[in-house]
Order: C-alpha cells, then sequence, then structure tokens
C-alpha cells in the first residue's frame, strides 16, 4: 500500500490548491440574490416551522443589502428582492422587521415599487394592527412617491388610532388633509386633540394650529356663499373681498392659504418656517 | 396481571432502551445545541426578537421531535421483527394489540421526554433572551401560552407517533414505514394550503373537507404566534375543540394500529 501513500500527499497538495483558487474566486463575486420559491410551495415545505422560513429569508435579504456592491444598480434586484418579500410577509405576517427591511430597500425606487411596498405593509397592518409604524409607512409612501397627501393623510389617522403613535403622527395628519383641501377634516382632528393634550407646549401649538385652520375655513365659508349667489366659484381670492369677506387673512405660523379653483388648500410653508428658525 | 401492567412494561423496555442508544442521546444533544445557538440566531433582527427567537426555538423543538419520529420510532416494531425478538414478546402472555399499545407508550414516553427537556432549554433560552435586552424589543412572554403552544407541539407529534404505529404494523420494514410517514406527513402539510386556494362550497372543497377528517391539519395546534403576545390564554372553545379533536383521532389510529397488528401475518 506504500504506492498509495505517495498518491495520497500530491492528491492532497491538488485539493488544497484548488481550494484555495475557487475561494479566492467566491471572494471577488458580487452576491447575488437568488430568486426564492413560492409562499404556497414554502407553507408546505416548512411546514410547522414555516414562520422560521419566513426569517430565513429575512436573513438572506438582510445579508444580501449589507453586502451588496455599491454600484449595484436597485433595478437589476429590486424584482427579486419584491419577490422575497412577498414571501415573507405571507409564511409570517406578524414579523415586524419584514415591513422596516422592505420599507427601507424598494419603496424609494419607483411609484410602482412603493405601490408594492403598500400591498406588503397592508398585510403587516392587517396582522398586527397595534403597530403605529406600519400604517405611518404607507401614509408616508402616499405622500412621498405617490404624491397622495390625502391618503396619506387617513393612513396617518389610522396610525393615531392605535393609541400607541407619537402625539406629532397626529399634528401631521392634519397638515397633510390641510395640504389637500380637508380643511373641515384637519381641524376637528386638531379640536380633538386638544381636547386629550395635556403638555401646555403642545397645547399652544395646537391653539394655534387651530386660529389658522379658523381662518381658512371662513375663507371657504366665503367661497361657497359665493357660489350660492354666482353659480359658480371666484377665479380668484380677491373676488370674495369685499362681498363675501372683508380682508383675506393673514397666515402666520408657517401657514399658507393657495387656491387651486376649485379647492383651497393649507399647507405649511417650508421656506417660511425655515426662515422663523434662523430670524430666532 | 391486569392488561395495563403488561402494556406498561412493554412500554418501559421500549423507553429504556431508547435511553440507551447512542443516536437518541446524539439527538438530545444535537437539539440542546441548536438551541443554544438561538443566541446567535437572535442578533440578525433588530425589532422583533422575542418572536423570532420564539418561532426558532419551537422549530428546534418540532426538528428534533421530527427526527426522533423518523428516524427511531418507525423502526422499532421492524427492529423487533427483524431480530425475531416479537416472538419472544408474544409468547409471554401479552396480546399483539397489547404489544402495540406497549410500543406506543415507550416511545411516548420518549418523545415526551425529549420535548420536555427541549421544552424547558428553550423557555430558559427565551428568559435569558428577554432579561438580555430592553423591553422594546421584547415586550411579553407569557408562559401559560409558551405551554399551550408546547402542548400543541406535543400532540400533533403524538398524532404522527400513532400513525407510525399504524403503518408499522401494516408493512414490513422500517424504510417503507418511514416513506409512508414522510408522505401522510407531507399531506397533512399540504393540504391546508390546497383548500385555501379552493372554494370551500365547490365539490373538490367538500372532497377536501373530508379528507382532512382522516389527514388532520395539524396547523390549528401551532399557537407560536401568542408567545410573544400578551393576549388572554382563554381563547374560546375553538382551541380546546382542536385538541380534542387531534386526542380522539390518537386514539381512534391507535386503536387501528392495533387491531390491524393483531391480524398480521408474521411469517
Amino acid at each position: 500500500m506504500r504506492w498509495y501513500r505517495w498518491l495520497l500527499l500530491p492528491v492532497m497538495a491538488a485539493y488544497v490548491a484548488l481550494f484555495i483558487q475557487v475561494e479566492s474566486g467566491h471572494r471577488d463575486t458580487t452576491p447575488e440574490l437568488t430568486p426564492t420559491l413560492p409562499a404556497r410551495m414554502q407553507q408546505v415545505a416548512w411546514s410547522y416551522m414555516h414562520q422560521l422560513g419566513a426569517e430565513m429569508l429575512y436573513i438572506k435579504a438582510a445579508v444580501f443589502l449589507g453586502g451588496r456592491s455599491p454600484n449595484t444598480k436597485p433595478e437589476s434586484y429590486a424584482p427579486t428582492l419584491a419577490d422575497h418579500f412577498d414571501v415573507m410577509s405571507k409564511l409570517h405576517p406578524k414579523l415586524i422587521d419584514t415591513y422596516f427591511l422592505c420599507e427601507s430597500s424598494l419603496s424609494w425606487l419607483s411609484p410602482d415599487n412603493a405601490r408594492f411596498v403598500n400591498s406588503i405593509l397592508d398585510r403587516g397592518i392587517a396582522a398586527r394592527p397595534k403597530q403605529w409604524m406600519l400604517p405611518f409607512f404607507e401614509g408616508f409612501n402616499h405622500w412621498r412617491y405617490l404624491n397622495d397627501p390625502k391618503t396619506a393623510a387617513s393612513y396617518l389617522w389610522r396610525a393615531v388610532d392605535t393609541h400607541t403613535a407619537p402625539r406629532w403622527v397626529g399634528q401631521l395628519a392634519t397638515i397633510l388633509a390641510a395640504e389637500n383641501g380637508d380643511i373641515y377634516g384637519g381641524l376637528a382632528w386638531l379640536q380633538a386633540m386638544l381636547e386629550k393634550e395635556t403638555d401646555p407646549d403642545l397645547r399652544a401649538r395646537y391653539k394655534a394650529d387651530i386660529t389658522e385652520f379658523r381662518k381658512a375655513m371662513h375663507v371657504l365659508q366665503a367661497i361657497h356663499q359665493y357660489q350660492k349667489v354666482h353659480g359658480h366659484k371666484p377665479a380668484h381670492l380677491s373676488e370674495l373681498v369685499p362681498h363675501f369677506l372683508t380682508a383675506l387673512p393673514t397666515m402666520s405660523h408657517g401657514f399658507t392659504l393657495t387656491y387651486d379653483p376649485p379647492r383651497l388648500n393649507l399647507k405649511r410653508s417650508r421656506e417660511k418656517q425655515q426662515r422663523k428658525k434662523e430670524q430666532s | 396481571m391486569p392488561a395495563w401492567h403488561r402494556v406498561s412494561a412493554l412500554g418501559r423496555i421500549i423507553f429504556l432502551d431508547g435511553l440507551r442508544r447512542h443516536a437518541l442521546v446524539g439527538l438530545v444533544l444535537l437539539s440542546l445545541a441548536a438551541e443554544v445557538s438561538g443566541f446567535l440566531f437572535m442578533d440578525f433582527f433588530g425589532r422583533d426578537i422575542g418572536r423570532a427567537s420564539s418561532d426558532f426555538l419551537f422549530s428546534v423543538i418540532w426538528a428534533g421531535g421530527l427526527m426522533f419520529l423518523f428516524f427511531h420510532a418507525v423502526q422499532v416494531i421492524s427492529w423487533d421483527e427483524e431480530r425475531k425478538v416479537i416472538y419472544t414478546i408474544l409468547s409471554r402472555p401479552l396480546s399483539r394489540a397489547e404489544y402495540v399499545l406497549g410500543v406506543f407508550t415507550g416511545l411516548l414516553a420518549l418523545l415526551i421526554g425529549l420535548q420536555l427537556l427541549l421544552g424547558t432549554a428553550g423557555y430558559a433560552t427565551l428568559l435569558v433572551i428577554k432579561h438580555s435586552l430592553a423591553t422594546f424589543y421584547f415586550q411579553h412572554l407569557s408562559l401559560a401560552h409558551y405551554l399551550l403552544t408546547w402542548a400543541g407541539l406535543a400532540v400533533m407529534q403524538t398524532a404522527l407517533l400513532a400513525v407510525i404505529m399504524l403503518f408499522s404494523g401494516m408493512v414490513r420494514g422500517g424504510f417503507p414505514v418511514l416513506l409512508l410517514s414522510v408522505a401522510y406527513y407531507g399531506i397533512c402539510a399540504g393540504l391546508p394550503v390546497v383548500r385555501d386556494s379552493v372554494d370551500a362550497h365547490s365539490a373538490a372543497g367538500y372532497l377536501l373537507q373530508i379528507l382532512t377528517a382522516l389527514f388532520p391539519d395539524f396547523s390549528r395546534l401551532d399557537f407560536k404566534d401568542m408567545v410573544v403576545s400578551n393576549l388572554s390564554v382563554t381563547h374560546g372553545m375553538q382551541v380546546w375543540m382542536n385538541f380534542g379533536l387531534v386526542l380522539l383521532y390518537i386514539g381512534i389510529v391507535t386503536g387501528f394500529a392495533s387491531r390491524i397488528y393483531a391480524r398480521r401475518d408474521l411469517q
């Protein structure tokens, strides 16, 4: 058997050399996100352990996102990543980490991706109705990526309804509602928040906002009166003066009133806020 | 000597024989090591750490039980037949039905012992994880829900053990029993998924509903999601009815296994 011993040494040396070569090549390759099997198939395969299956997919997606090259175009992996989130949220809808990773990695890519993320978040909201971050994310996507402040406000209100959201979410919802012309809704919400609030600073801020909302509401009522008399809405707000309003209100606290017939919008101007900050 | 004494005496032999097997000792050590790796697993998660850890630990307990069932339990009766031990046992005042019940009792004691050990270690691991984290990441750990989940898991695997006893009486050899048991487990796992995708009021829907009586929907006893919740334990009658249903199923299958083995040609 001596010849075998002599043969074993070069075979082992060849194995070690080839192993080092293969491993060094492996280190240089760009990590790829391999496709995942459909949720139903995984549900059967994992059976009792289907939650663990979803968690393994989460780890796979997180490791990929953390290890990918900075030059990798998001469009190249977005569809596969979206499939992962779809399967994860079906296998284990209660796992909150899935929604955080999905929101941070996909929603900003395109409006279609934002819509897809919202569909995944809907699953999370159904499974974890007490989690305020999920409707908040969906509201944010509607506002930031889908240009739909009205729906955004409705999701922020859902976040407030969980009774776990910070107080500023409610205020944000009123501002988004007013931005989309729902001044009555925003005012009612602010008044409800004022009644519940005990912090004197926040109460003062809500009261200031309510004053601005009331000014906008007076203008809105004047527009309705104008419409009753003339049969149509005014082309410009200046047409309301002096018969329906003595003067157009001067807005403060960063709010501006814009009229885009037939809609009156109350917006919080970031420039004015910025200027105010600089002055102070 | 009453029948129960004969059954429990055989059960004790099967239990002690199992404890002596190095493969089972290895399985226990492997499962415990896997449970300890829960401390590494939790590091992959940023928020729902309690839920992910609980899922992981129950998956380890489930996998440990499945390995016991598919690599040990499926072979016990065929070992007795291959080594002709069955003739020695049956030459005693022990009927074939009592033999099947005795083997079932011994294997059940081993299975429950394994689950108790892994369940206790799993709960201890969860407690350590909970105390090592800020409350935000692991808000609730309910012992009552943990016990409920553990009981659901144990009842599911007991049903699998009863079915293994049935197949062991129907066919010869450990490998065919393994194939049949895995196929049965696959059908039980797949049937609820198929039912979800079929209209419940169609002919196929009714057929699948009837098939669920033969291949129970074990997911109804899966309460993992509740372990880290602050819900009340009393979830209505539905939970206890599901337990009752599977326990009756175990009784029926074990009864059939005994009757079939009593008519089996051992030659």
